[in-house]
């Protein structure tokens, strides 16, 4: 297993695909209520956030529609395990995802934590000093800024003159500067 | 009185001739009207002339002078000798709409440049003499040169032209200043209209020069101009503010809270105003919009009082009264209005910018706080007696090697309303350099990094004038060392790379036909460069050809033990690469290849035979196919 549920927070329980609205629902193998992090399961305090639910998908091809509608369907967080290899979760209308290696771990001193931690083990954060909001923006501006600068690079292979090549790099010379600083902090 | 008319002798011939000047002046007249062809129009003799001078492509290109810059190869500002017009128009596709602002001080035509003449008034010279109105010592035979019909021609033909390609640099929020005075400030005007567009003049401002000429047959002239236009007004002024420092707002602000500080029981708020009212009316050089913050409030900041009534429009206005704080009524609200909308209004009782009269009968003003307005819209006077002389003997030289430099606070502080701190800024009449001393100093006051390009013809000093007797042959020295000499004493490294504008880099018979080639010379004949070209030269003309800008930074790298150039190269798909060596390995390429540049440029003699040239260019082809390879 990717992550190691405690024995008292394991449900591992079937849960029916006609719960769903799902467009072709038979490509879904099986969904699987793995377990529930809450104060109740694995007495840590809960502060804004009352229970991490863990649920396992498996299908054939993995299609991201379905983890919406899953998500449009219960409140709470989930930490969805597709396949036994891909772990996704939600943060901020976000879909953020990985190939895990190791295991997941649970991390925290409240379920708010909890759940913060495993989106920085998911997007590889190993400094958990500063605020994840903070951290995840950065991360955005920063994949912004990666997309802005191959943009770029594409706009200028596809120019012709030389002069508006050259000005094209000096945008994004600026651009990689700025990115320099991001990744610097 | 008799109303019968005089009577005419019919026999008298001289009385019923007709005037046939007048008579042909009004059968012109009246064809013109008749075929619609009268219009107003502004035009002069020479004007079409002028307008294809503009159109003409440059031959020129620019040749590197290491030697007489500062810091050539990381500096980022240029200076540019040779005829202006010529380098306006080298500058036309690499700076298409990238310069900020422009200055320029041309010639004013008064016919008595003294040290600068430039090159409209050479050829003015060459043709009178041709014409015989000068003699053989290049007197004027002719006295009052302003009776010359072609005097205002002339110099509209020149600046026309000039001006013309200027505002095709600009930017869309870019402007020009012009300085002129009373000899051309109307035609100036009327060409600024025409080439920018009525709508985009930005004001003419009158410098004051404190100091009335003598030698006036009408009034006495104290003043100069500047005039302003914009690329494109609305453009312009949503970017630029065009606002200067107040001069002497922070003498006040300090002043204020010395006063402010000796408040105590004895020294009421009353009493600092008292003093602070006193002081202010004592200070006789500060403005009129300075002195009008006159009070100070309980929290000790310096304000005005200015009215809040509506100005017109009384329909989009607020009329709601506003209550007063002490008598709890209603105040009396002005006839149109108060000037603002009901939410601007609570917004300012909010933050406690009302001042409300002894009672509600008297109409509340609105507050000023002079920290809120430290910056004042740039006005249309502009009082300074002192020239830039002033300036230029502050670094050491004699006072009159420049004819009329203008003061570099002028320049100053047309670039630090009209400029953003990493801008660029122009001036092709550059004389004493005056532009870039200004650029330097507003960089060194708020730390901006703008940049100057400057252009000046490299004409000759008159023998015996001051500037040769000190050992200048020509002009452009003079202002290079000047622009040394004040970067020098404010600290400023950012140098000047100098280019000078000069004949294509490629021999001039170099386009033979068949008929023309003999064998023996057919080798001499393969190379097309003149040879004393150095590599900067080739760079340059590489840059020129392919529209790139001038005033990037060259760095000197070492491959392979031999010496590369890059030029503005900021990783891979940028820049110019060159090598003009003659070991050009596999390696080397194969090293110059992976650095991607835009361009990699190398030498035609550097190719023993073209199998080698069709090496190079596969090499390019596999590892950066994006690479445009030159040999030159």
């Amino acid at each position: 297993m990717i992550i190691e549920i405690p024995k008292q927070a394991v449900v591992n329980r079937i849960v029916p695909k006609d719960r769903f609205n799902f467009d072709d629902a038979t490509k879904i193998e099986r969904i699987r209520w793995l377990g529930k992090l809450g104060p109740t399961t694995i007495n840590l305090p809960a502060k804004k956030i009352q229970e991490i639910e863990i649920f396992s998908v498996d299908m054939i091809d993995f299609d991201l529609s379905v983890i919406k509608e899953i998500v449009s369907k219960i409140p709470q967080e989930i930490l969805f395990i597709i396949n036994d290899e891909i772990l996704i979760m939600y943060y901020q209308g976000y879909c953020i995802s990985k190939r895990v290696e190791n295991h997941l771990q649970i991390k925290g001193l409240s379920i708010d934590e909890v759940r913060d931690n495993f989106i920085r083990q998911l997007l590889d954060l190993k400094d958990i000093s500063k605020p994840l909001k903070q951290q995840v923006a950065n991360i955005k501006i920063i994949n912004e800024l990666e997309f802005e600068i191959d943009r770029i690079n594409t706009q200028i292979k596809r120019s012709i003159q030389t002069n508006k090549k050259q000005a094209l790099a000096r945008e994004r010379y600026t651009i990689e500067q700025n990115l320099a600083k991001l990744r610097g902090e | 009185m008799s109303d019968r008319p005089e009577k005419i002798n019919l026999s008298d011939v001289h009385s019923r001739q007709v005037d046939t000047d007048l008579l042909n002046e009004l059968r012109d007249l009246f064809v013109k009207a008749e075929e619609q062809k009268e219009r107003y129009d502004f035009t002069w003799n020479g004007k079409a002339k002028a307008y294809f001078e503009a159109a003409a492509p440059t031959t020129k290109t620019l040749r590197a002078q290491p030697e007489e810059s500062v810091n050539f190869e990381g500096s980022e500002n240029l200076f540019i000798t040779g005829d202006n017009l010529e380098a306006l128009k080298l500058l036309q596709e690499s700076y298409l709409g990238k310069i900020d602002m422009i200055y320029i001080d041309p010639p004013y035509n008064t016919g008595k440049d003294f040290v600068y003449q430039d090159n409209f008034k050479k050829t003015k010279k060459e043709n009178d003499l041709s014409e015989g109105i000068l003699d053989e010592e290049g007197d004027r035979l002719v006295k009052n040169e302003k009776s010359n019909g072609r005097y205002h021609s002339d110099w509209l033909t020149m600046i026309y032209p000039r001006l013309k390609l200027a505002r095709n640099l600009l930017s869309d929020s870019g402007i020009i200043f012009v300085s002129i005075d009373e000899n051309e400030i109307a035609n100036l005007e009327l060409l600024l209209t025409e080439i920018f567009g009525e709508n985009n003049l930005a004001g003419t401002i009158v410098w004051d020069k404190r100091n009335p000429k003598g030698d006036s047959k009408g009034v006495s002239m104290q003043h100069e101009y500047i005039v302003a236009a914009a690329k494109n007004i609305n453009i312009f002024s949503e970017f630029k503010e065009f606002k200067r420092p107040k001069k002497n707002a922070e003498i006040i602000l300090n002043k204020s809270k010395e006063i402010f500080k000796k408040i105590n029981d004895k020294f009421t708020l009353s009493d600092a105003n008292e003093e602070y009212r006193k002081w202010i009316n004592s200070k006789k050089d500060l403005s009129g919009g300075e002195k009008a913050y006159s009070k100070l409030d309980e929290k000790g900041n310096v304000y005005r009082e200015v009215s809040m009534a509506a100005p017109d429009k009384p329909e989009k206005r607020s009329h709601r009264p506003l209550t007063h704080p002490l008598t709890g009524k209603q105040t009396s609200v002005p006839a149109k209005g108060w000037r603002y909308i009901d939410k601007t209004m609570d917004k300012l009782l909010q933050q406690d910018l009302v001042i409300f009269g002894s009672d509600e009968k008297t109409i509340p003003n609105q507050k000023y706080l002079l920290v809120e307005n430290m910056m004042e819209k740039l006005p249309s006077l502009y009082y300074n007696g002192a020239s830039g002389s002033g300036d230029i003997t502050k670094i050491g030289f004699k006072q009159n090697i420049f004819d009329n430099p203008k003061p570099v606070d002028l320049i100053r502080q047309l670039i630090v309303s009209t400029t953003k701190k990493n801008e660029v800024i122009l001036d092709f009449f550059a004389g004493s350099g005056t532009t870039a001393d200004a650029v330097m100093q507003t960089n060194s006051e708020d730390g901006g990094n703008r940049k100057f390009i400057v252009a000046t013809l490299d004409e000759e000093t008159p023998e015996n004038s001051e500037a040769r007797k000190v050992g200048y042959s020509t002009i452009d020295q003079i202002s290079r060392e000047r622009i040394r000499r004040a970067a020098e004493k404010i600290g400023d490294t950012s140098g000047f790379r100098t280019l000078k504008v000069d004949s294509t880099g490629l021999k001039e018979d170099v386009f033979k036909t068949a008929g023309e080639l003999d064998q023996v010379d057919l080798l001499q004949d393969i190379d097309n460069h003149s040879d004393n070209r150095s590599d900067y030269d080739l760079l340059y003309d590489v840059l020129v050809d392919g529209a790139l800008e001038y005033n990037r930074p060259i760095t000197i790298d070492t491959m392979n033990d031999e010496q590369i150039i890059k030029y503005d190269y900021l990783g891979e798909l940028s820049g110019v690469v060159c090598y003009f060596g003659e070991n050009l390995t596999d390696e080397l390429t194969r090293q110059i290849a992976i650095l991607k540049p835009l361009l990699a440029v190398f030498k035609e003699s550097t190719f023993d035979k073209s199998a080698q040239k069709v090496n190079v260019m596969e090499q390019f082809r596999i590892i950066s196919p994006d690479t445009k390879v030159k040999v030159i």
